[in-house]
């Protein structure tokens, strides 16, 4: 007699569960290799990366952060941004009685697309959102370059 | 004090103008208080100035603004960030000076700044 609690091999349901085994995988993988922290205190801002027909445009929120907080560089190809959200500073006599926003460091480290100009990229800051736009081209490169956030 | 009514909750509602349906956010808020007064620090990244509302009305702080795309057009290789609306409220204390509000927005943070009432002088009344 054989207990079968899950649906028959090959079902939608084993599909995903296989998908999700590889993403686990891959996770473990990249943990391991430290590419990726677990339970660590630095935050990983949201970000959305959209291709366009001439660019890419990577936008990053990054509210409450300063410009001069925020470096950002192409390594390994990859677009690695740091830096460090700061505490204001209220003064004396200031108590805070409700903190909700996160202070401290974030990084985020994302895969430029092969064709992206890595000479052609440039950055802005605005709304507490950092824009990131990237020509494309032909053929990459591998280099090391520091953008400066206008 | 700034005690958030029960009703207020992360939802998806109607919008009847747009005939979408739009999710409701709270931003993340700190709060400062001062001899004279309070600061209500809010984070909410890409929103459009003229959507951002900041009213009190029946003793409670309202605070409402939509997001507001950088990029309208082109294929997403990747999207973390929410398409949502802000809103959140707030019940303010009596000692509050309703007309002291000010609000300024900056680098994605709401800023909002209230007065504390003047303490009223202390009346002596004389016994007969």
């Amino acid at each position: 007699m054989m207990y079968r609690p899950f649906p028959p091999f090959g079902s939608e349901f084993m599909k995903e569960f296989q998908q999700f085994r590889e993403q686990l995988n891959e996770l473990l993988k990249n943990v391991a290799s430290g590419d990726v922290h677990l339970a660590s205190d630095v935050m990983y801002p949201a970000v959305d990366v959209i291709e366009q027909d001439q660019q890419y445009v990577y936008v990053v929120e990054l509210p409450g952060v300063k410009k001069e907080d925020v470096k950002l560089m192409v390594k390994d190809n990859s677009l690695v941004l740091e830096g460090e959200r700061k505490e204001p500073e209220m003064g004396e006599n200031v108590q805070k009685i409700r903190g909700e926003i996160a202070y401290g460091k974030f990084q985020r480290t994302l895969p430029l697309p092969e064709n992206a100009d890595l000479d052609k990229i440039r950055a802005e800051y605005k709304n507490g959102v950092l824009l990131v736009h990237i020509d494309k081209k032909e053929e990459t490169k591998p280099r090391l370059i520091d953008v400066q956030v206008q | 004090m700034w005690q958030e009514p029960r009703y207020q909750k992360e939802t998806v509602r109607e919008n009847p103008v747009e005939e979408v349906k739009k999710i409701t956010f709270r931003p993340a808020t700190d709060i400062y208080e001062m001899p004279d007064g309070f600061k209500l620090l809010l984070e909410m990244p890409s929103v459009d100035r003229e959507t951002l509302k900041v009213y009190i009305k029946d003793n409670q702080l309202h605070i409402e603004g939509e997001k507001k795309k950088d990029v309208s057009d082109g294929k997403f290789l990747l999207q973390e960030i929410r398409d949502v609306a802000y809103e959140r409220v707030f019940e303010l204390g009596d000692d509050i000076d309703a007309d002291s509000i000010s609000a300024r927005y900056e680098q994605g943070i709401l800023e909002i700044t209230l007065k504390k009432k003047e303490k009223e002088p202390v009346k002596e009344i004389k016994i007969q």
